[in-house]
């Protein structure tokens, strides 16, 4: 579905984002695309959208040159930016005006997801609060029925029950036919939600593996003191939560944001253990 | 090929734009209402009759609207919010050209040429006002290219530069400007002739009134111009990233 060859970027030639990146996603899959400030996880899914352009190499997006922007591949894609702004008008009138555009556009669905987010009908867009205006836009992007989904900081505003009501709706529109690339900080939001998960590294990729994959490669565990052999661990109440090789074959549940720790801090060994 | 161009999804999209644009295209046809209104009211008031000059100063409004409509409609484009709604649009790039073409170039041109003449006609007979509109029932090709003509700098402006898109523009045709006048001076002077303000006022009554071959000229220079500044437009939405 998505196939990222040999890819460089650079905003500046001096400080390059990416070089030689590899990657392919398949569909059926909520991505938890991590890393830290600056990585280029924003930049990389306005390359897989088509929104910027490889310096150098190739990104395929539906078998198409993303950069093409060719409109069967955007029919096929709806992305929910980090920051948006919206027009001074009613939902009624921003459907009007976009719903056609996506072939499989489900406006029954639309009109759950908007009560299930509770939003008002009467409103114009632009004066809803920025958690209301994310709330329409991943109800406006879920009722779209793309292939793909890619989704910046989703839950970035989002109160605590909508927080919620996001991971429900979005497992319930995750199917085999579709891709979700999320882009996020907020991992604790998402756990559960997202597998594979890709951890950026300044030019490269860290880790791109399922969750099955990682928790046999590693075990996340909580011991009195820290061992020896944790790549992290971290003070939390009743003891030490440790990441560790699993060499011993322990099933543990991954806990994203000691894995992401670990992997910055253990950038060599991650590479070691899931790339090469 | 249907991902280049297709006649179903260009109306969809010209069609989504008119709707979005319709507040834009309301308040200039108001304002292109409203002036030659009021200018047959006060003509009427003062008991004279709408003269040529008259038509022709509100003619200009028109004029000057068509001319920066690209800045008005279009100025969002690398607006990174409201340029990425309109470039993850499924709509090709060309479709999303001829769209915006279609709107700057065709309709509104036409619609706001009509509605000055249409209520300048209207106001003239309900008011009783003699009104006189030689100038452009002669020559409304010709106004309507002079208008398109200086539009196509602003749509190539609007599409080429990322920020300050009218400074830029402006600039961009004062150099333009200085560069052709660069040129004619070069050329007076290399036929051994000194750049006056006479000479420069034959070389501009040569061109107005250039008649047969070298008329026909003009007019391929001309549309040779507009064409590459459409082309260096549709180039540069190509080009253009968020």
């Amino acid at each position: 579905m998505i196939n990222i060859q040999n890819l460089n970027f650079h905003y500046k030639a001096s400080q390059p984002v990416y070089l030689g990146l590899n990657m392919d996603l398949k569909p059926g899959n909520i991505y938890g695309l991590l890393g830290e400030n600056g990585v280029g996880k924003t930049t990389l899914l306005k390359l897989i959208s088509g929104l910027l352009f490889p310096t150098k190499g190739n990104v395929s997006t539906f078998r198409f040159e993303a950069k093409k922007r060719y409109p069967e591949m955007l029919e096929k894609i709806y992305f929910l930016p980090e920051v948006y702004t919206l027009p001074k008008v009613k939902m009624s009138e921003y459907v009007k005006l976009y719903a056609s555009f996506y072939p499989k556009f489900d406006h029954q669905k639309l009109a759950e997801y908007v009560d299930v987010f509770g939003l008002s009908k009467a409103k114009k867009l632009s004066e809803f609060s920025h958690g209301q205006q994310k709330k329409w836009l991943l109800a406006f992007g879920l009722a779209t029925n793309t292939e793909l989904l890619l989704m910046d900081e989703p839950t970035n505003g989002l109160d605590i029950p909508s927080k919620g009501l996001f991971r429900q709706l979005l497992a319930e529109a995750a199917d085999e036919q579709k891709t979700i690339i999320i882009s996020t900080h907020q991992v604790r939001d998402l756990e559960n939600l997202i597998d594979p998960i890709i951890i950026l590294e300044h030019n490269q990729v860290l880790l791109n593996n399922s969750i099955e994959e990682i928790s046999q490669k590693l075990k996340f565990v909580v011991r009195e003191n820290q061992s020896e052999q944790a790549l992290f661990a971290e003070q939390a109440i009743g003891g030490v939560l440790c990441v560790e090789p699993n060499t011993d074959n322990t099933e543990s549940k991954v806990n994203i944001e000691l894995l992401f720790n670990a992997a910055v801090n253990n950038k060599e060994l991650f590479k070691k253990l899931f790339i090469l | 090929m249907k991902n280049i161009f297709n006649i179903k999804r260009f109306g969809k999209f010209f069609a989504m734009e008119l709707r979005q644009h319709r507040k834009n295209y309301l308040i200039l046809l108001a304002i292109v209402s409203a002036i030659p209104t009021f200018m047959v009211a006060y003509r009427a008031y003062a008991g004279r009759p709408f003269t040529a000059l008259d038509w022709e100063s509100t003619r200009n409004i028109a004029t000057f609207l068509i001319m920066v409509t690209p800045f008005i409609f279009y100025n969002f484009l690398y607006h990174p919010t409201k340029g990425f709604t309109y470039a993850m649009l499924p709509a090709s790039i060309t479709e999303k050209f001829a769209s915006a073409w279609a709107h700057c170039v065709i309709v509104l041109p036409i619609l706001l040429y009509a509605t000055v003449f249409a209520t300048t006609f209207l106001t003239s007979l309900l008011l009783g006002v003699e009104a006189f509109y030689q100038n452009p029932i002669n020559r409304p090709f010709f106004v309507y290219f002079s208008a398109v003509t200086v539009q196509s700098l602003a749509f190539c402006g609007v599409f080429w530069f990322k920020r300050k898109k009218i400074s830029k523009t402006i600039l961009t045709m004062i150099l333009f400007g200085l560069g052709i006048g660069l040129i004619g001076t070069i050329a007076v002077k290399a036929m051994g002739q000194e750049m006056t303000e006479e000479i420069g006022e034959r070389i501009m009554a040569f061109f107005a009134n250039r008649e047969g071959s070298l008329r026909a000229f003009g007019r391929v220079l001309n549309t040779a111009f507009l064409i590459t500044l459409w082309t260096l437009a549709f180039f540069k939405l190509r080009r253009t990233q968020i």
